[in-house]
């Protein structure tokens, strides 16, 4: 991991903004230019948002509302942190507020907005359309803590590098009172429109928010591209959480709603963007049956009463060719999750919902064991409702020796920061395995605890195997076992506060986080970059009476995946009682040595005194 | 083509509870949900904004089957208004 840049001027202005056009090799840090894969500045290259071109325009923010670890916060400014405009997903987290129930922690949707494996949600994208030229870049941002207002650019047909003249903006708009925070899924080929999913937010305490609306950018490939009303859904605005499914074989969007008051209250839509209206396809509000294992009922508020709800990514149904499903959470009467396997017909868009009928456990073990539910789900509507808690279950696939296995992993988030610290079971993610070629009936595989309250993720890798965890103080990084054996496995810890974290085009993961002088940070968290640098004593004390003692140290460097790196590493001794002893014999201070991509680098290390030393790592990069 | 004119409560961007009447109408086995605007159109008459097109009921059990005719697309939409619009 490296540090890019740390900022000092207090300018409005993104963190990163990489031009999305595979035709260009510009990424911009702040408002510098630079080349994309060698992050070589570009002699005057600065990027403008100005529409007239004559102006210093804000587009973003650097790092604010911050704080500081361990403080309290009093940044009430309303807006995002850090933002950053990349071409791959990317998750925001604000950080000024933390333990409290407030808007100011409220969960950007972004890695589970979208159920489409190949239509992830960005909200700063390239479109083109081959059959006339037409492209178009369309850019915005989501301010969290009022909902009220977000900005959006569009540069249209541009021709040049961004930061030249003729590459100015279209439109630079700040809409107000629009109550709601969207995000972009899907082109519409045929319209020509761009598709949102929209979250709405009550006007007053704006943490009830479900995510009703299905609206479109119209006529993206011209200079007047402008967002329709969407279809008007606002009495469910308080009630339901949506996700866009998928894209129906007649083009339009497909979105699904969720109720936040039980578990088995689900509409699905498509959504026409050209005369903004909508077709229902599927409605079941019926309360399941107890089969198998599964006790069915209506687990009330009891087990957490109110609770977006969101589901996993559609995936090829096992048992019907050529179709999709996914599966939505649903927790049974007695509190245990026993999720819907709904099938997507993809042929007539017809959905049928299915009971999962046995989620089985180790022994005598029960979802308890490892899980309880977040107690705030359960209290007053002003809090049990809203995007700052949320449970989402996602499913991905590993292979063994040439067996396949899907499982699906259930997550339980809090934005708020340290709500879940005191109790190790509402910060464990459990991971099921779906016996194969029925989606109804799920092992338990494995679990992990998080460290500290998870208040989003961030998926960094397409695949869904590797995923990043925010927390108030730190950020983890987990990556599913190959061998299909322990489930998500901790391989990096970074000890920064990050508010934004994604990917770009070179899949080069990029971080923000306040930084020295409030003012962002730029972190660049990229695979070839060790995050983490071990060395290891070969006993972790030492007996000196007076005889120098020959020892070894062995030394690795990770990535941020926990695998082994090729750098160089340089070593240095702190302290009095210990030496490094290089390959002529010599005892010296000060010794570098190149670690491997396949084992342990073993170093010889002597003792010749009484004390303690330290050995300091630096990176070579 | 029969019509009823329906009123729903709903909530406005600022969290008050508003009134809304809605056209609906069934023609031809499809089922169409549209807002009556204040907007007036050139004859004087108040704009419809078409909101839902629906060709089938959906049940609660999350199958579909075809209306009947324009009372059994009428009955179904008052059933289950609170949960599509």
């Amino acid at each position: 991991m490296a540090i890019i840049t740390t900022n000092r001027p207090n300018r409005y202005i993104h963190a990163v903004y990489e031009d999305p056009r595979p035709s260009s090799a510009r990424i911009y840090i702040n408002e510098q230019g630079f080349v994309k894969n060698t992050l070589a500045a570009v002699v005057d290259s600065k990027i403008s948002h100005s529409v007239s071109g004559q102006s210093l325009t804000d587009f973003g923010y650097p790092s604010v509302n911050a704080q500081a670890i361990g403080g309290t916060g009093t940044d009430t400014t309303t807006n995002w942190t850090g933002v950053l405009f990349l071409t791959g997903e990317i998750t925001h987290v604000q950080n000024q507020f933390v333990g409290i129930t407030d808007q100011r922690c409220n969960i950007d949707l972004t890695p589970f907005v979208s159920m489409d494996p190949n239509r992830r949600a960005k909200n700063h994208r390239w479109e083109y359309d081959a059959s006339t030229g037409n492209n178009t870049i369309v850019t915005l941002y989501n301010e969290f803590y009022s909902h009220q207002t977000y900005y959006w650019e569009h540069r249209y047909n541009i021709t040049g590098e961004i930061d030249t003249v003729g590459s100015r903006p279209t439109s630079l708009t700040q809409t107000a009172n629009l109550y709601r925070n969207i995000w972009a899924v899907y082109r519409n080929p045929v319209s020509n429109n761009l598709i949102y999913c929209g979250a709405y937010l009550n006007s007053g305490t704006r943490n009830v928010p479900g995510s009703p609306y299905a609206f479109a950018l119209n006529n993206i490939f011209s200079a007047s591209a402008s967002f329709n009303a969407g279809v008007d859904f606002t009495s469910q605005g308080m009630t339901h959480a949506t996700q866009f499914i998928g894209v129906s074989i007649d083009t339009r969007a497909i979105f699904i709603r969720n109720n936040f008051t039980t578990d088995y209250d689900q509409i699905i839509y498509k959504y026409n963007d050209s005369l903004n209206t909508f077709t229902t396809l599927f409605t079941n509000s019926t309360t399941p049956t107890a089969t198998g294992t599964n006790g069915g009922g209506n687990r009330a508020a009891l087990f957490g009463g109110y609770a977006g709800k969101y589901s996993s990514s559609t995936f090829s149904d096992p048992t019907s060719a050529g179709n999709q499903g996914f599966y939505t959470p649903y927790f049974d009467v007695n509190g245990r999750y026993h999720p819907f396997f709904v099938q997507w017909n993809v042929s007539t868009d017809a959905f049928t919902r299915n009971n999962t009928t046995s989620v089985t456990y180790p022994g005598s073990n029960t979802m308890s064991t490892y899980w309880t539910v977040d107690q705030n789900m359960t209290t007053g509507v002003s809090v049990s409702y809203g995007a700052q808690r949320l449970w989402y279950n996602e499913t991905f696939t590993n292979t063994v020796s040439s067996t396949t296995t899907r499982y699906i992993t259930l997550f339980q988030l809090h934005g708020g920061g340290n709500s879940y610290d005191s109790d190790p079971k509402q910060r464990t993610f459990i991971t099921y395995s779906m016996t194969t070629g029925t989606p109804t009936t799920l092992v338990y595989h494995s679990s992990v605890i998080i460290p500290l309250t998870p208040k989003n993720i961030v998926w960094l890798n397409d695949t869904r195997t590797t995923c990043g965890v925010f927390t108030h103080t730190a950020f983890y990084v987990y990556t599913f076992d190959a061998t299909g054996v322990a489930g998500w496995v901790l391989t990096s810890t970074l000890p920064y506060q990050f508010n934004a974290v994604g990917r770009d085009s070179l899949n080069r993961i990029w971080a923000t986080d306040v930084g020295p002088n409030q003012m962002g940070r730029v972190h660049l968290i990229t695979p070839s970059v060790p995050a983490t640098v071990s060395v290891v004593t070969a006993a972790s004390s030492y007996n000196y009476a007076g005889s120098t003692i020959n020892s070894t140290a062995t030394v690795n460097a990770y990535d941020v995946n926990g695998v082994r790196l090729a750098v160089s590493v340089t070593l240095t001794v702190s302290g009095t009682s210990l030496v490094l002893v290089n390959s002529s014999s010599v005892q010296v201070t000060t010794l570098t040595v190149t670690t491997s991509t396949s084992a342990d680098t073993t170093v010889n290390i002597a003792i010749i005194g009484a004390g303690n030393s330290n050995i300091i790592t630096s990176v070579n990069v | 083509m029969d019509s009823i004119i329906i009123e729903r409560l709903k909530t406005d961007a600022d969290g008050n509870e508003i009134t809304k009447n809605y056209n609906v109408s069934y023609e031809l086995g499809t089922l169409v949900v549209s807002e009556i605007s204040e907007e007036k159109d050139s004859n004087g008459e108040n704009k419809l904004i078409p909101v839902m097109i629906q060709p089938w009921k959906c049940l609660p059990d999350g199958s579909r089957d075809n209306f009947a005719d324009s009372q059994d697309a009428f009955d179904w939409f008052n059933e289950f208004k609170d949960q599509v619009i």
